[in-house]
């Protein structure tokens, strides 16, 4: 195999690369601005004849090559001058040296006229650790400051690496304009080095080419957008250029420290199931509707239920919304079910390996069946016990039909069933002590919440009065009386407003919801509320009832109005009665929604449950979800904890740490562009009439056409790719590996200590009388390999508090070895 | 000539001086408690010491440090314990925190100010507090935290003395007020005088001399400083983000005149406590003793 010498080790490689590329192989940094992993040559990309910055054009010649950043320069034994280590290809035996004098200084020029041009003050200040940089004790002009990325800059990291020579003219603002009115990204010009990754990334990578440069008269680079806004420009917003910036010039207006890829996919990020949206998104988007399946079944076995009940927490801040609308991930959900489901059967998927344990789940509404299915595909005899005659809990028996059919209902839990579960309905568990009699190792309890509050005023228990979830019961298992013409609903859930719209199709004609406060905080779904408002439900705000009393068979209420008084405990303002402000209205039924509880089986004490997860005694092996843990919640929030406790369970008997099981295996994905569609609006599901649905359980909502759904898929900007970008390679921090001998080399000083795993990630940062000693604690105490850096400095606890400052900067939290003692609380 | 030179200089009067105090609870024994832990600040400037009886304040005091911190450790605990018959022996855990927090030689353990500060402040005013702004002897500090005082967000400055309580001493000396009637004098003023100009201490005193030499009243001149230090502070505090309720510890929040100018301009309200607010890292770090104690328990 060819090789060659850096620095006097030798280095193996294979195929073409540049010398730079075989030297960052092996670990040896060499600096570079305008090279990028990702990236070719920046002299791939030409210069176009004029760009923008906001309004402001400038003009060059078209077809102009940059010369590239320079700052790779090496000495290549025998060969005459500095050599760019970017552009000479590596050959065998060649002596390459990347540390000589002549380099250093040579680097040091180059870079004494890149910082000419960029701010800079902050980095040779030696006060700057620990500064907030708002106000400055030596008058530094706030406009010659380092930016916000002060601390995680790539170009600090490289000129402390590169390092400063004494006469660094001071850097004199020119007016580059500062961007911050367009969707999504800032760009401030002024910090801009001309590094063109930003060009090279937009043109070669994804293959827009939104953004452009010129070469100005005094030879500089200036770069810019195609036309004066981005969306002119056709960019596709997927945050490439903001990804390999090396300075504050490009950066993501929402991106909160240490959480980017969270707050940069918020879709994935809000699930409360986590499924990767994006990436059945993508899946739809090609046209392989059952891999888009897959991928929502790994976190979810009611694909088809959730794609028309889910509150879709994925679209609240999905960032095509800052362009003009969200994508429509909810009802993609539902187009992916309704074509994957013939070639996509779960089951088979992965060969189970069988555990001989039997597991319990009580209750099969969505937290329970999610449960029992992971359990199975696990490997677990799985048993559910349901005290009603259907399967489905809440879904079969408070979401109606013209929201949720219920061969839908059935369609996902068949599915499940079939995977291999037992079933027992109308089997009420009183006790869970009988099925550990009965050979049951671990128990999963998720019950649900079906029991109504009550309001308690007088008249409640008259004829004519039902309780919400009872009426929705009663009247899905087909055994609900006849309730009248006229009809009062009260309370302002989602339970109040199905309870409604389904009274409306059961023969109610007169029907009004009272709330007690107001519109803002009424908690239904804003979308039901419009169905039942367009369908002619009224809803009276801020009124509640004092008593109930039976009159000729009729019911009359006495209702009070509210004002709205202080916060409360939930961060709601209370409704205070207005003192006489008492009036009665005459009704034929009475519907109460106003909350719901939970019976739990005997044995069980959800007081002690841990508040975050689904776990209760995990000794005993008795596992809580679903809203008998969280109060009334949201299907999706209840298959989340049902997936939780099939893992949890999993630990508990096996005791082996599972993310659960995979259908897919993760695709390497293509960052050149999909064509997102820009200029298209989001797709409006089809839905029918208000004369058609208005008295018919049928389902008001129609799924996409095939087309429909796969341009709406389109619309996606795949704010997941840029992550798969692959990092900059960063100039080395100062470690060493955590040894006795190199401990012992340090002296007894003062100073702050950090300490890193074996991946090199920072673990904790110290400050102590004296180093050495207290390093060698560490080093006793060591498991894994693990390294160190220290600096000395006798104020050693203010400089512990600006290298934590530094950190939780980046990371948006503390060092898990300093979080350790803040998390006992 | 030369013997006037060698006389004593007349001792001035130190307007600096802020009063030191102890107190505790003489209603209750301590032989009564199940857990009793320590928290000891020692700060740049003053010193606190805290003694809490299963999680509740039973006795403390509150001074300045000395030129030796491991003195001024054991002097303030010694001070707290004063007439309470406590004994060093009696204390189940003792956490030192502060800038000095390693010279508190009969500490347990040590935490950093940050999160015995957030904690701290929970404890005082409720566990509402997300943003505290701690405005110490040499340092600022904005801690944003959860309902428990775990840290979110952490942003301080330890460059400038300008906002800091030794900024203000200095001013308190150049100007010969009580430092602790500096608050109420700024404020009575109709209407805020421009900001001084330079916020660096040195600079400002600077600035205030010439104010002087102009016969300004020392309330204008007051009321510029604090301004200014009002708007040193809250350009910090805006990086971090302010998230309701907002709370200032440290010696200057006992400062009206800094604390009223600095709601206003975020305009924010912050909370108040009856509790000392000098002793939030104190506070803090006596509380971690118990968890630490009830964990070794368990």
């Amino acid at each position: 195999m060819p090789a060659i010498n850096i620095d006097r080790g030798k280095v193996v490689f294979e195929g073409d690369k540049s010398i730079l590329q075989v030297a960052h192989q092996a670990g040896i940094y060499i600096p570079h601005l305008c090279h990028h992993p990702q990236l070719g040559l920046v002299s791939e990309v030409a210069s176009l004849e004029r760009i923008y910055e906001g309004n402001v054009a400038y003009y060059g010649k078209e077809g102009e090559r940059a010369e590239g950043c320079n700052l790779c320069v090496v000495e290549i034994h025998g060969r005459e001058g500095l050599i760019q280590s970017c552009r000479v290809m590596a050959e065998d035996g060649m002596n390459v040296c990347t540390d000589s004098p002549e380099v250093k200084r040579t680097r040091q020029s180059t870079l004494a006229n890149i910082l000419e041009r960029h701010p800079h003050a902050c980095l040779l200040c030696p006060e700057a650790e620990g500064c907030d940089r708002k106000v400055c004790s030596i008058q530094v002009d706030e406009q010659e400051r380092c930016c916000s990325k002060f601390g995680i800059c790539e170009l600090q990291k490289l000129t402390r690496f590169i390092g400063v020579n004494a006469g660094l003219p001071r850097y004199i603002p020119f007016n580059s304009p500062v961007i911050d009115n367009e969707p999504l990204y800032s760009r401030n010009y002024g910090l801009c080095i001309g590094c063109l990754r930003c060009v090279n990334v937009c043109k070669k990578v994804k293959g827009v080419g939104a953004l452009g440069f010129i070469i100005n008269k005094e030879g500089h680079v200036v770069v810019g957008s195609i036309e004066p806004t981005l969306k002119e420009s056709s960019c596709q917003f997927c945050g490439y250029c903001v990804e390999v910036c090396p300075t504050g010039t490009l950066t993501d207006k929402v991106a909160s420290a240490g959480k980017r890829e969270t707050s940069l996919v918020p879709c994935k990020n809000n699930c409360p199931a986590e499924i990767d949206v994006p990436r059945y998104i993508r899946s739809i988007k090609e046209g392989d509707f059952e891999k888009a399946l897959r991928v929502i079944w790994e976190k979810v076995p009611f694909p088809e239920v959730l794609g028309r009940v889910c509150f879709h927490p994925c679209e609240r801040d999905c960032r095509r919304g800052n362009l003009d609308q969200p994508v429509a991930v909810c009802a993609l959900k539902r187009f992916a079910a309704n074509r994957g489901e013939a070639c996509f059967l779960p089951q088979t998927v992965k060969e189970t390996i069988k555990k001989k344990w039997k597991v319990a789940v009580i209750g099969s509404g969505p937290a329970g069946l999610t449960a029992s299915y992971y359990l199975k595909i696990l490997g677990y005899s799985v048993t559910v016990f349901e005290a009603l005659p259907k399967l489905g809990g809440m879904l079969w028996m408070g979401i109606p039909p013209y929201r949720l059919p219920r061969d839908v209902i059935d369609r996902d839990i068949k599915r499940i069933i079939n995977a291999g579960i037992e079933v027992k309905t109308n089997y009420r568990v009183d006790s869970i002590r009988d099925l550990f009699s009965a050979g049951f190792k671990a128990i999963f309890v998720a019950v649900g919440a079906h029991q109504g509050s009550k309001l308690g005023i007088p008249g409640e228990e008259n004829k004519g009065v039902i309780e919400g979830v009872a009426f929705l019961r009663n009247l899905h298992l087909g055994h609900q009386a006849p309730i009248g013409q006229h009809l009062a609903i009260i309370g302002g859930g989602n339970v109040a407003v199905d309870s409604a719209r389904s009274a409306l199709r059961h023969g109610a004609r007169e029907i009004t919801i009272f709330y007690r406060r107001t519109r803002s905080e009424i908690p239904a779904f804003e979308e039901e509320i419009e169905g039942a408002l367009e369908e002619g439900i009224r809803i009276e705000y801020q009124v509640g009832p004092k008593r109930i009393e039976k009159v000729d068979g009729r019911l009359k209420v006495e209702f009070v109005r509210m004002h709205m008084g202080g916060l409360d405990d939930s961060k709601r303002r209370t409704p205070i009665p207005i003192v006489g402000s008492e009036f009665n209205l005459e009704f034929d039924s009475v519907v109460t929604a106003i909350g719901q509880r939970s019976v739990a089986p005997d044995g069980i004490d959800i007081t002690s449950n841990d508040g975050k997860g689904v776990k209760i005694n995990p000794a005993a092996g008795v596992y809580v979800g679903g809203d008998l843990l969280t109060g009334p919640r949201t299907v999706i929030e209840a298959i989340r904890s049902g997936r939780k406790g099939a893992i949890l369970i999993d630990n508990f008997l096996e005791g082996k740490c599972v993310t659960g099981p995979l259908f897919t295996e993760q695709e390497t994905v293509r960052l050149e562009t999909n064509n997102v569609y820009m200029a298209r609006n989001r797709s409006v599901m089809p839905a029918l009439s208000v004369q058609e649905r208005a008295h018919s359980f049928v389902e008001v909502k129609l799924d996409f056409d095939e087309q429909t759904g796969i341009g709406e898929a389109r619309r996606c900007l795949e704010c997941d790719l840029r992550f798969k970008i692959k990092p900059p390679f960063l100039p080395p921090e100062p470690y060493s590996l955590l040894t006795e001998e190199n401990i012992q080399s340090i002296s007894e000083i003062e100073g702050v200590y950090l300490i890193y795993d074996e991946h090199k990630e920072l673990l904790q940062i110290t400050g102590v009388e004296n180093i050495r000693q207290a390093l060698m604690e560490e080093y006793r105490k060591q498991g894994t390999p693990r390294y160190f850096s220290y600096k000395q400095d006798p104020m050693f606890t203010s400089k512990e508090s600006q290298l934590i400052q530094q950190f939780v900067k980046e990371h948006g939290e503390l060092p898990p070895g300093n979080k350790e003692i803040d998390d006992l609380f | 000539m030369s013997e006037q030179i060698r006389e004593p200089v007349k001792k001035e009067k130190e307007y600096w001086r802020w009063d030191e105090y102890n107190w505790h609870n003489s209603d209750k024994s301590w032989k009564d408690a199940k857990i009793i832990t320590a928290g000891i600040d020692v700060g740049s400037v003053s010193s606190q010491a805290v003694i809490m009886m299963d999680g509740e304040l039973h006795a403390i005091a509150n001074m300045r440090t000395g030129h030796s911190s491991p003195d001024s450790a054991l002097k303030a605990f010694n001070w707290a314990i004063e007439g309470t018959g406590l004994r060093l022996e009696d204390i189940h855990y003792c956490i030192g925190t502060g800038y000095g927090r390693l010279k508190v030689p009969f500490a347990n353990r040590t935490v950093t100010e940050i999160a015995c500060h957030a904690r701290g402040a929970i404890f005082m005013y409720g566990s509402s507090v997300r943003t505290v702004m701690d405005m110490g002897g040499q340092d600022l500090k904005v801690i944003r935290c959860d309902e428990k005082g775990k840290v979110l967000n952490f942003l301080m400055n330890d460059k400038c003395a300008a906002g800091t309580g030794r900024g203000m001493e200095v001013i308190a000396d150049l100007l010969r007020v009580p430092i602790t009637e500096i608050g109420d004098l700024s404020l009575q003023v109709e209407k805020d005088p421009p900001p001084i100009s330079n916020t660096c201490v040195l600079f400002a005193k600077t600035e205030i001399m010439g104010m002087l030499f102009e016969n300004m009243p020392v309330t204008d001149i007051l009321a510029a400083y604090t301004a200014a230090m009002a708007e040193r502070v809250c350009g910090q505090i805006r990086e971090v983000g302010v998230e309701e309720d907002f709370v200032i510890t440290g010696g200057i929040a006992k400062n009206r005149g800094v604390v009223e100018r600095l709601e206003r301009s975020l305009g924010i309200k912050s909370l108040k406590t009856k509790v000392d607010y000098q002793l939030a890292g104190a506070i803090g770090a006596a509380l971690f003793a118990k968890v630490l104690v009830e964990k070794s328990k368990k």
